[in-house]
């Protein structure tokens, strides 16, 4: 039987930080940008064309979709965007499999031990 | 113009250029992130952004299958592309040569493009007088290459060329004998 992970493909990077970005909670365009380059420590940096381009796939897909608009922000212009169960799941996937690389890395790096020059 | 208007205003054409599904929907959201970014002087970059984005999306719509030929349509390229593919493929090079220019006039270097650096001066560089000896040359600028060093006129190099040989001739000829 296949888990879920086998039918995930692994993400990318850009869409992996728009996730990682929402996980948090409900964005604008340029919130997303700035949450990225925080929790990156500003090594990694989106572009809004990047970003769009990368978000009309995702809610495309049914991983994020439209904020619902609360009262106190009627009046505001910008779209929100929210991490929807769907996106949730595969940001979850996604990490256990980077988890599963981090720990493979490890272990070989413990078995590779450095030769004497 | 001033550049920042510049730079918004290809900028604004890029975001025009998308198509227009994709335009509607995150277009004006892609003006006020570069609106934002323009105040923190980060315009030049997202400028390039857009110009990868426009070449993505525009390359997924000529792969979508598309039954209504947009454009002219009385010009037969012999391909499926319609013409005004071609036009805006020109304006999409244009944009990314002048950024390019753009950039390089930022970086203030004016030996590279002096044109592109506005109210720079045209100036030639001094030229060097040759010394009036060649023994006024010290040993030090004899024993390199003289073309290396590029502040000697042609004269003085050649000059230096021919006391050059000489000496390693000379040396060889030391060399040489003191062999035999």
């Amino acid at each position: 039987m296949r888990s879920d992970s086998d039918k995930t493909p692994p993400l990318s990077p850009a869409t992996l930080h728009i996730l990682l970005a929402l996980a948090g909670g409900d964005l604008h365009g340029y919130g997303i940008i700035q949450e990225v380059v925080r929790h990156s420590d500003g090594h990694y940096k989106l572009g809004p064309g990047t970003l769009y381009d990368n978000l009309k796939k995702l809610m495309d897909a049914g991983l994020v979709a439209d904020a619902p608009r609360s009262a106190s922000a009627a009046d505001d212009e910008r779209r929100f965007y929210t991490l929807t169960m769907r996106g949730r799941s595969a940001l979850s996937i996604e990490v256990d499999r980077l988890q599963g690389v981090v720990r493979e890395a490890r272990s070989r790096l413990r078995e590779t031990r450095p030769r004497r020059v | 113009m001033s550049r920042t208007d510049f730079l918004r205003s290809s900028y604004c054409l890029i975001v025009r250029l998308h198509p227009g599904s994709f335009r509607d929907r995150f277009g004006d959201e892609m003006m006020w992130i570069f609106d934002e970014e323009r105040h923190r002087g980060k315009g030049a970059r997202l400028f390039f952004d857009g110009i990868l984005s426009l070449l993505r999306q525009r390359s997924k719509v000529e792969r979508a299958p598309a039954p209504v030929v947009a454009g002219l349509g009385l010009l037969d390229t012999g391909w499926d592309i319609a013409p005004r593919r071609f036009v805006e493929a020109g304006i999409t090079a244009s944009l990314i040569l002048a950024g390019f220019m753009l950039l390089l006039g930022k970086a203030g270097n004016p030996t590279l493009m002096p044109a592109c650096v506005p109210g720079a001066p045209h100036t030639t560089p001094p030229r060097i007088q040759a010394p009036a000896r060649i023994s006024a040359i010290p040993v030090t600028a004899r024993n390199h290459s003289p073309v290396d060093s590029g502040k000697v006129d042609n004269a003085a190099a050649n000059a230096v060329r021919i006391v050059h040989a000489q000496e390693m001739s000379n040396g060889l000829a030391a060399r040489f004998c003191s062999v035999n």
